[in-house]
C-alpha cells in the first residue's frame, strides 16, 4: 500500500465530510436537528419552568431526536455510492474496504457531532442560570455522543445493504428502534411467552437505555463506553462484510 | 485482508463476522461484573463517602449482608432491575473498602424457595406484581452474630439516602449500646404504648420521630416527673406545656449535671390546633419553660413570630390563589449555618411559623446559630399571623425593626440553675446542683411544625405500600441533632449528601427584587384604598337631621368619585401583582428564543454564505 492507513482512511473521511457540507440538505438536518432539540427541551418539558440547573431535560429527548435524524444524516452514506456505481471508482483509490467503511463512518460520527455541539448554547444558559454540576453534564454529552456513534453504524450497515436511501433509513431507523426499546416491558412480556429467562436478559441487556442513563447522571463506568464501541465494531464489520460481498457478486 | 479465500469469500467473511460478535459479546459479558467507575459528578453522589469508610474502618466484628433480589422472574419491570444492578455494586463497593469485613450474599428469592423462606424471616417484605403474580422482593438483611437488621424493601424514590440507610443498617448490628432519647411532648410524636396487643392502634405517631426511632431508642417522659432518670442523656422537649416546678426543677438539674437538651417550643402550633375551632388545644398560657430561659440567658416571646421576605414560602391560600408567606420560611443554604456539622450540609428547611431567640452574652458559654433569617425579617404578632393578614404583616415590616433572627441555636457550657433555693426544700437536698457540674448542651429550635408530617414528607404509593419520601430537610436536621448529641458521628456525614437542589439563582435574585418592588407599591396602594373606604363610609353614613334615607346630589356625586378611586386602586393592586412575574417570563422568553432559534438561524445562514460562495466560485471555474 503506497497509503498509510491511517491516511487512507483520512483520505475518505476528508472526501465524505467536503460532500457532507457541500449539500444544502445538511444545512436543513442541522437547522431541523437543532430547532426539535430545543423545541422537546423547552416546551416539552418546560426546562425554563421546572426551575432546575440540569440538562436532564435535555438529555431526556436526545436519544428520540438521534433515533429520527441519525438515519437521515446516513443513508446515503453508501445507498448513492451503490446507485451510482461509484463504487467501483472509490475502490480504484489504494485504500482497503474496511477503511473506506471506518473514513465514511467516522465523516458521518463528525457530522453528528458538530450537529451536538451546535447545541452549547444550552450549556451556557444553564451556567448562567444558576450552578449545574458541570461533570454530569459532560457525562451526559460523553453519553449523547457515543449514543449518536453507535447509530451512525447502524446507519452505515443499512446503507450499505440497499440502493435505495429511503429503505436505509426505515431499517436504520428500526434497528435503533428495537435497540432503544430492548428493555421495554411490552417488548420483555411479549418475549417471556416464549424464551427462556436467559434469552430475555440477553436482549434487555443489547438496550441502549441503561447505558446512556448511566452516563446522563455523571458516572463514567467502563462498560458503557465498551457497550457503544461494541455496537459500532459489529455493525462497522457487517457494513464490509455487504460491502465486500456485493462487489465481488 | 485483500487475499480473498477464492473458494468461498461469503462464507469467509460471514464466518469472521460471526466471530467478531460472539467475541464482543463476550468481552461484554465478561466485563459485566466488573466495577470500574469513575464518579464525574460533583458531589460526588455515587462513590462511597469518608462517613461510611470510617464506619467500614471501624467494624470489629464481620457483618453479613444479605440482599434478596427477584432477579430471574421477567415480570420484574426492567426500570427496577436496572436499580436493583446499581444496589448490588454499591454493596460490591462495601465488600470491597470494607478489607473482608463486610460478606456479601446474593438471594433469589423464587416462590417456594429456601430463599424466600428466609428472606420473611429476616423481614424482607414481597410485593405481589398484579393480581395473580409472583411477589417481587428487594430488600436488604444484615446479620453480625446475634444481631439482625432489616431494609424491608428499598425504595428507588429514596435512592440518594440508600448508602445512609445501608449505613443505619450496619450500625445497628454492630453498635453494642442504642442510645437512649427522652421525650416530652405535649402532641402525640410517639406511638402509644401497645396496652393490648391484639388492638392494632391507628395512631403511629410522627414520622419523623419514627424515623428517629430507627437509629435510637426513644423513651417517653411523662410531664409529671420529678427527675430525669440517669441512663437519658439526652433529652428532648417538643411543645413543652403545663409543666408543673417539679418537672421545671427536674429539667433545671437535668441541664447542670451534663445533660443534653433539645427543645422545641412554637409560639404558633399548627399540629396542637383543634381543627373545628382553630384554637391552641388545650389554650396557650404562659411558657412553660420560662423560668429556665430567664436562668440561661435565652429570650423568647411565644407572643412572636418572625416574618422573613426572603425565605417566603409559596402557597396556596384558602381561596385558590398562589400567594407567597413570609411567615412560612424556607431556609435555604444562607439561612443555615454553613460551619456547624448538624446544618452544613443540609439543602432546605421548612419552618411554618416560627418563633426567634435572642442570647443574653455570657463568657461562661458559647452560642451557635444553627438557622436564621434573613436581614429582611421582622416580629409579627402571633394573631396577626394566624389571621394570615398579608397586608398588616407587610406594615408591621415597615415600621418595626427589621433585622436577622436567629430561630434555632445551640448554646453549650456551664449554666446556673434557675431555682437556686431549691436545694433548702428538696428532699435530695445534698445532690442539689446550684451551678453545672459538666458542661452541658442546649438546642433550642423556634418550631414544632417542623417535625410534623404535613411539612415533611409527601406520602406515595410504591406498589401498594406507603413511601414517605422527604420534602425537604427537617428531618435530616432532626437526626443530625440528635446524632451530635448522642449518635454515631459518622453517620452525619452520610446523611447529608443528598442530591442538591440546583435552582435557577437567577430567576431566584429577579423574584425577590420583584417582591420588594411589589411591597413597596403595594403597601402604598393600600393605604389609599383603606383611605378612600373611609371616606365612602364616612360619607354614605353622615345625613342631614331630617334628610332620613334619601342622599343629596351632592352627596351622591361625592360618593361616585370614590367609588371610582376604589376601583382604579385595586385594578392598580392587580396590575402590580400581576407584573412580579413580568420579569422572570420575559426572561424565560428569551432563553427561549436564544436556544431553539437563534442556533438554527446561524445556521441557515452560515448554509446560504456558503452557498453563494459556492456558486460564485462555480461561475469562475
Amino acid at each position: 500500500m503506497p497509503y498509510s492507513s491511517l491516511s487512507a482512511v483520512g483520505l475518505i473521511f476528508r472526501r465524505e465530510l467536503k460532500s457532507y457540507f457541500e449539500s444544502p440538505v445538511a444545512y436543513v438536518f442541522l437547522i431541523v436537528f437543532l430547532l426539535l432539540s430545543g423545541f422537546l427541551t423547552f416546551f416539552a418539558s418546560s426546562f425554563y419552568e421546572a426551575g432546575q440547573a440540569d440538562l436532564r431535560a435535555f438529555f431526556f429527548w436526545q436519544p428520540w431526536v438521534y433515533l429520527l435524524l441519525v438515519p437521515a444524516a446516513t443513508m446515503r452514506l453508501w445507498s448513492e455510492e451503490r446507485r451510482t456505481g461509484t463504487i467501483e471508482l472509490l475502490l480504484t483509490l489504494p485504500v482497503t474496504m474496511m477503511q473506506a467503511v471506518l473514513g465514511k463512518f467516522l465523516a458521518a460520527w463528525l457530522f453528528m457531532a458538530i450537529a451536538i455541539a451546535l447545541t452549547s448554547p444550552m450549556i451556557f444558559t444553564v451556567l448562567w442560570l444558576g450552578e449545574p454540576d458541570i461533570g454530569a453534564m459532560a457525562g451526559g454529552y460523553l453519553g449523547c455522543l457515543l449514543l449518536a456513534g453507535a447509530w451512525v453504524s447502524v446507519g452505515c450497515v443499512t446503507s450499505a445493504m440497499t440502493r435505495n436511501q429511503v429503505v436505509s433509513f426505515v431499517l436504520a431507523l428500526l434497528i435503533s428502534l428495537f435497540l432503544l426499546l430492548a428493555g421495554w416491558p411490552p417488548v420483555i412480556s411479549m418475549l417471556s411467552r416464549w424464551a427462556p429467562v436467559s434469552l430475555i436478559n440477553a436482549v434487555a441487556a443489547l438496550s441502549v437505555a441503561p447505558h446512556v442513563e448511566s452516563m446522563q447522571r455523571g458516572i463514567l463506568d467502563l462498560r458503557d463506553p465498551l457497550y457503544f464501541f461494541s455496537v459500532m465494531a459489529i455493525m462497522l464489520l457487517a457494513a464490509q462484510s455487504v460491502l465486500t460481498n456485493r462487489k465481488s457478486a | 485482508m485483500n487475499a480473498k479465500n477464492t473458494r468461498n469469500p461469503a462464507a469467509g467473511r460471514f464466518i469472521i463476522l460471526a466471530a467478531t460478535v460472539a467475541m464482543v459479546l463476550a468481552i461484554n459479558f465478561i466485563a459485566r461484573p466488573v466495577i470500574c467507575r469513575v464518579d464525574l459528578t460533583e458531589d460526588k453522589l455515587y462513590t462511597l463517602s469518608d462517613g461510611t469508610r470510617n464506619i467500614l474502618a471501624s467494624l470489629k466484628q464481620p457483618v453479613t449482608l444479605k440482599f434478596y433480589f427477584t432477579e430471574s422472574d421477567p415480570q420484574v419491570p426492567v426500570m427496577l432491575k436496572n436499580f436493583a444492578r446499581q444496589v448490588e455494586e454499591l454493596l460490591q463497593e462495601y465488600a470491597q473498602a470494607s478489607d473482608g469485613k463486610i460478606i456479601l450474599e446474593k438471594y433469589d428469592p423464587e416462590p417456594d424457595s429456601d430463599a424466600e423462606d428466609w428472606a420473611r424471616r429476616y423481614g424482607v417484605s414481597g410485593q405481589a406484581l398484579g393480581a395473580m403474580g409472583p411477589m417481587l422482593y428487594l430488600g436488604l438483611a444484615a446479620v453480625s452474630g446475634t444481631r439482625e437488621a432489616v431494609i424491608p424493601l428499598i425504595d428507588p424514590q429514596q435512592e440518594e439516602l440508600l448508602e445512609y440507610n445501608i449505613d443505619r443498617l450496619i450500625d445497628k448490628v454492630t453498635e453494642p449500646v442504642r442510645p437512649v432519647i427522652g421525650v416530652l411532648s405535649s402532641l402525640p410524636v410517639l406511638p402509644p404504648p401497645m396496652d393490648n396487643p391484639w388492638m392494632q392502634s391507628k395512631e403511629q405517631g410522627w414520622y419523623a420521630f419514627r424515623d428517629l426511632k430507627e437509629q435510637f431508642a426513644l423513651e417517653p417522659v411523662a410531664p409529671t416527673v420529678t427527675n430525669i432518670p440517669d441512663h437519658l442523656e439526652t433529652l428532648m422537649i417538643v411543645q413543652p406545656q403545663d409543666l408543673d416546678q417539679a418537672a421545671l426543677q427536674a429539667i433545671d438539674q437535668f441541664v447542670l449535671r451534663g445533660g443534653r437538651l433539645l427543645v422545641f417550643a412554637d409560639p404558633l402550633c399548627y399540629s396542637a390546633m383543634d381543627q373545628t375551632t382553630g384554637r391552641m388545644n388545650p389554650p396557650s398560657g404562659p411558657f412553660a419553660l420560662q423560668p429556665l430561659f430567664d436562668a440561661w440567658g435565652v429570650g423568647y416571646d411565644p407572643q412572636q413570630v418572625v416574618a422573613d421576605f426572603d425565605a417566603a414560602t409559596t402557597v396556596q391560600s384558602g381561596d385558590g390563589r398562589v400567594e407567597s408567606n413570609p411567615i412560612w420560611l424556607t431556609l435555604q443554604r444562607d439561612s443555615l449555618n454553613r460551619t456547624n456539622i448538624i446544618t452544613s450540609r443540609l439543602g432546605s428547611m421548612l419552618l411554618p411559623a416560627a418563633g426567634f431567640f435572642t442570647v443574653k452574652p455570657d463568657e461562661r458559654r458559647r452560642a451557635v446559630t444553627l438557622a436564621s433569617t434573613s436581614p429582611h425579617s421582622t416580629a409579627v404578632n402571633i394573631l396577626l399571623a394566624q389571621r394570615g393578614d398579608g397586608a398588616a404583616i407587610r406594615s408591621q415590616y415597615k415600621s418595626g425593626p427589621v433585622e436577622s433572627r436567629a430561630v434555632a441555636l445551640q448554646l453549650r457550657g456551664l449554666f446556673t440553675s434557675a431555682f437556686p433555693h431549691a436545694s433548702a426544700t428538696n428532699e435530695s437536698a445534698a445532690s442539689w446542683l446550684n451551678e453545672s457540674a459538666k458542661e452541658g448542651v442546649i438546642t433550642l429550635v423556634g418550631d414544632v411544625d417542623l417535625l410534623a408530617d404535613p411539612f415533611t414528607v409527601r406520602a406515595l404509593n410504591f406498589f401498594g405500600q406507603t413511601a414517605y419520601q422527604p420534602m425537604n430537610d427537617n428531618i435530616t436536621f432532626l437526626l443530625n441533632t440528635a446524632e451530635t448529641l448522642s449518635g454515631n458521628q459518622n453517620l452525619l456525614d452520610v446523611r447529608t449528601r443528598a442530591r442538591m437542589e440546583r435552582p435557577f439563582l437567577v430567576v431566584q435574585d429577579l423574584l425577590k427584587q420583584a417582591q420588594q418592588r411589589f411591597l413597596q407599591k403595594e403597601q402604598a396602594l393600600q393605604e389609599q384604598l383603606t383611605v378612600t373606604e373611609q371616606r365612602l363610609r364616612e360619607l354614605e353614613n353622615r345625613k342631614d337631621e331630617g334628610q332620613e334615607f334619601i342622599l343629596s346630589a351632592q352627596q351622591k356625586k361625592e360618593i361616585e368619585t370614590f367609588r371610582q378611586q376604589e376601583y382604579e386602586t385595586r385594578k392598580q393592586l392587580k396590575l402590580v401583582r400581576r407584573n412580579l412575574r413580568k420579569d422572570i417570563e420575559a426572561l424565560g422568553l428569551r432563553i427561549k428564543w436564544i436556544n431553539v432559534a437563534l442556533m438554527p438561524l446561524l445556521v441557515g445562514v452560515a448554509g446560504i454564505v456558503f452557498w453563494r460562495y459556492r456558486r460564485r466560485k462555480m461561475k469562475q471555474a
